[in-house]
């Protein structure tokens, strides 16, 4: 029985990715994985944009265009629209491992209400240990979003680490100046829901 | 009379037969004695698994601190140096982990009172020198039953010097990073006066591990330790001790704070006291009773400016007092039957720089015990205490225990008990906000308030509410429920062998949580009861002893979890990376590794020679422990990849003694032979590093 199902999951499983591999030549979906480097000073200063479309970070001097879909300071999030931008991105975290996402919902989005009220909330995503003074993302939370332009795009924190400015490791008691994140990231560029 | 002495034989009896795997080149009896008479002695050392550390067992290991002696023991690790959460380790000096469960779960005594200044929970135990140390006594398991709080691990009872007979000590030793250890410790009678003395001091310039980083792995510091004990006998049944302890140590620190340079320093200074008198009457040999007093005081203070315009950098101050009176009554009304019954009163106070106000708790507690030898070749031991208090939910501990000898060769133990530890004052009464790092606010659960959120709420600091801060109430003493079964057998004369299982189902373990989120993102926290866990394990120690050597060896088997996170694996809740930053997956039981900070495997083998003239003596020792958790980088709450663990550790010491003539002897050794270093995890252990040291005595 395992042999047939085996050799039956193969076939459908080549069948799909070949499938896929026709959506992909049209639209691709691009997974990068990137670091990025934020703002590490919890109370204040600039937050750090990003773009999936471009996967990469986007000056803040287009912090009121639709270049960008969500921006971070220490560890706070924010989603471009409605309170935090012009744009139309929303956001939320699923319990699957990234891998696993392979559609976006079409409901239950989040936005920033208001400065105060945001989307994505530090519990949600990582763990922190105020002991140690660290805070490890939790693995198996999938960030989907809705970009700014209505596009979507799938996000998972790998690391989260403490550095200065040149984002190299700093351990207590030096205060970090930046928090460097790896993130992975996916793009789908034709705007289906599909990764 | 007759039945009194027949009874104190059987503790004798039992005493030889627990402490025999771990008493090298015991052949005092009068150790026993003493132990014998202090009646806590008596009630703990039954039917559970204890081992006894002796002073000669120290002086050839060339221990300085009580963390280095206890580190060879089966089944002790010392902490030191690994962050982790509630139930890991610490961060804060060498604690002990006895049967897998944190320091803060160990309850730690000197002469049978409780010892205090823990900081997050850690007793450091190289605040305690070893060299006024007659010997160490250690119940593993719950005890409660006995002692209250904290006894959920274990209990380790340092007993210092007695103040019997005439003689002088004194000693210098140096050593590797400048290491030096001055002492002279003394005693003497006049009439119904005995008394004795301790004093020492130990310092060193601290040692670096990690060369890449300006800060030194150990600064310098220095531990001075005074200790003077009374002993008055007023009539052939009325005795009074009075035991006092005084202790400063100080601790440098510098730090590169932002910066590539040493840009901020200060010090951090330990201050602990205790008065401790005990007056005991015995009636008559099978009715005794003894009133013990205990003062005691512990303050840490931790000062650090800027280096370059001497501007306060952090202040930190902890102060600690606590008072007791307690009462003991032991009766004997037959050769069968003891009954020790005993109350107190307990007032503690705290205050630091985290809290709100001075704090203040008065705890009352009732405890009762009942030995029973009806049976030929059987002890049965049923004891209850009660926990009363004004801060927290008050508790019962029950604890049953029983030995059987099956022969001269086998005897067979097993026991239930129950223990608790209090929550404990951070717990209670932390209030804390972080401005200086990430802006995070921690609340005791007593300080802890839903309407003050909501104002801060409203005043625009917290953005959200979460549920979890509806479920934050008085906290619950953190319990826990330990078997132990096991034999104790001597198959061929010289060799013994100890076997011990083990298991603790811990409940309502102390954790934070978060409560609210403020504006910036950050969390407000708080305490409650949450976790649930066991340990369980096995304990194996086998020695052999000839004339002149002691070969043992001993190892311990550790399994540890979080039962909620286990819960949460098995309804495929819980996700993971294989490496640092490779895609998350689905965890499995088996990726599963426990608590952090938890060895699955310990091992020591150590050799003690002595030449039977006493003239010449060694010892090699070696320590083992497998690889353990360390941190969580995923984010699941345990160590399941590769970077999220220490390596497995192999520890060698040696020492030479040879003594000169009768009154002076020279001793040198060599740590950690084999230069095992890891400056993250283990940053207590320096690399390889030798001493060298001349004792003077005289006896009379």
């Amino acid at each position: 029985m395992n042999k047939r199902n085996g050799i039956f999951a193969i076939m459908m499983i080549l069948f799909f990715t070949s499938c896929k591999k026709d959506n992909i030549d049209s639209s691709p979906v691009t997974v990068n994985t990137k670091d990025f480097l934020v703002n590490g000073d919890p109370s204040g200063g600039n937050y750090n944009f990003f773009s999936f479309e471009t996967a990469t970070e986007i000056t803040p001097a287009d912090s009121a265009t639709n270049k960008w879909d969500f921006a971070m300071r220490f560890e706070t999030f924010i989603v471009n629209s409605n309170a935090s931008g012009p744009g139309n991105a929303g956001v939320q975290i699923v319990n699957q491992a990234f891998d696993a996402v392979t559609s976006a919902p079409a409901t239950g989005y989040r936005y920033d209400t208001t400065v105060s009220q945001k989307a994505i909330k530090g519990a949600d995503w990582y763990n922190y240990n105020p002991t140690t003074r660290s805070f490890s993302p939790i693995a198996g939370k999938t960030f989907i979003f809705r970009t700014a332009t209505g596009k979507y795009a799938k996000l998972e924190v790998l690391s989260a680490d403490p550095t200065d400015d040149a984002g190299n490791l700093v351990v207590p008691p030096t205060r970090p100046t930046k928090i460097k994140y790896k993130i992975r990231v996916a793009f789908q560029g034709n705007g289906s829901a599909t990764f | 009379m007759k039945k009194s002495t027949a009874i104190f034989i059987t503790f004798l009896l039992t005493n030889i037969v627990f402490g025999q795997s771990d008493t090298l080149f015991n052949k005092t009896m009068d150790e026993i004695f003493i132990t014998a008479t202090r009646t806590e002695r008596k009630i703990g050392n039954v039917a559970v698994p204890v081992s006894i550390i002796n002073k000669k067992t120290i002086q050839l290991s060339g221990s300085l601190r009580l963390n280095d002696i206890l580190q060879e023991q089966t089944g002790f690790l010392i902490t030191g140096g690994t962050g982790s959460n509630a139930v890991g380790g610490g961060i804060f000096g060498n604690g002990i982990q006895l049967q897998g469960l944190s320091p803060d779960h160990t309850l730690i005594l000197l002469d049978g009172e409780p010892l205090i200044g823990r900081q997050g929970g850690v007793m450091d135990l190289s605040r305690f020198a070893v060299g006024n140390i007659r010997k160490i006594e250690t119940v593993k398991g719950p005890s409660s039953s006995l002692y209250g709080s904290d006894a959920m691990g274990g209990v380790i009872n340092i007993i210092t010097e007695s103040a019997i007979g005439k003689s002088f000590t004194a000693g210098i030793r140096s050593g590797s990073f400048f290491n030096s250890d001055l002492y002279t410790s003394g005693n003497s009678k006049r009439d119904k006066l005995s008394i004795f003395y301790f004093i020492n001091r130990n310092s060193s310039n601290g040692y670096e591990l990690d060369k890449t980083s300006p800060e030194k792995t150990q600064e310098s510091f220095s531990n001075n330790t005074g200790q003077l004990k009374f002993v008055y006998q007023l009539d052939p049944r009325t005795k009074i001790t009075t035991n006092s302890r005084l202790f400063y140590g100080l601790q440098k620190s510098r730090y590169a704070i932002n910066s590539r340079e040493l840009n901020v320093s200060g010090d951090g200074r330990t201050y602990d006291y205790l008065v401790n008198p005990v007056i005991t009457h015995r009636f008559n040999n099978s009715f005794q009773t003894s009133l013990r007093l205990l003062t005691s005081g512990y303050s840490f203070t931790q000062q650090l400016d800027s280096i370059s315009n001497k501007k306060e950098y952090y202040y930190d101050r902890f102060k600690q007092s606590f008072y007791r009176v307690e009462n003991q009554t032991d009766f004997s009304w037959n050769a069968n039957n003891t009954l020790t019954t005993g109350g107190g009163f307990t007032l503690q106070t705290v205050n630091t720089t985290r809290y709100s106000k001075k704090q203040q708790q008065v705890m009352w507690h009732a405890f009762a015990q009942h030995e029973w030898r009806g049976v030929k070749n059987l002890i049965l031991i049923s004891g209850l205490r009660y926990d009363y208090n004004t801060a927290f939910a008050s508790r019962l501990s029950p604890k049953l225990a029983a030995k059987y000898s099956l022969n001269s060769k086998i005897k067979l133990l097993a026991s239930y008990g129950a223990g608790f530890k209090a929550p404990d004052f951070r717990q209670l009464y932390l209030n804390f906000t972080n401005n200086a790092a990430e802006g995070y606010s921690i609340f005791g659960s007593n300080e802890f308030s839903l309407p003050f959120l909501q104002q801060q709420q409203n005043l625009g600091f917290i953005s959200t509410i979460l549920p979890a801060a509806n479920l934050i109430t008085e906290l619950s003493p953190e319990t826990s429920q330990g078997f132990n079964v096991g034999a104790q057998m001597i198959p061929l004369s010289p060799i013994n062998i100890e076997i011990n299982v083990f298991r603790n189902d811990i409940n309502n373990l102390i954790n934070y949580i978060p409560v609210a989120t403020n504006v910036n993102g950050t969390s407000v926290f708080s305490y409650i009861n949450v976790n649930r866990a066991f340990t369980q394990g096995a304990e194996l120690n086998i020695s052999y002893k000839v004339k002149d050597l002691q070969i043992s060896t001993g190892y311990q088997f550790l399994l540890t979890a979080d039962k909620d996170l286990l819960e949460k694996i098995k309804n495929q809740e819980v996700y993971g990376r294989d490496n640092v930053n490779g895609p998350a997956r689905l965890m499995n039981r088996s990726d599963y590794s426990g608590l952090l900070n938890r060895s699955k495997h310990m091992v020591n083998f150590r050799i003690f020679w002595e030449k039977n003239d006493n003239k010449l003596d060694a010892s090699l020792r070696f320590i083992y422990r497998s690889r353990f958790g360390v941190t969580d980088k995923d984010g699941n709450g345990f160590a399941n990849m590769k970077e999220e663990f220490a390596k497995g550790m192999l520890q060698a010491n040696t020492t030479i003694g040879y003594r000169i003539n009768k009154s002076f002897r020279i001793q040198v050794g060599i740590n950690n032979l084999l230069n095992q270093i890891d400056a993250r995890n283990l940053p207590n252990l320096p690399g390889t590093n030798w001493f060298t040291g001349i004792h003077y005595s005289f006896k009379k």
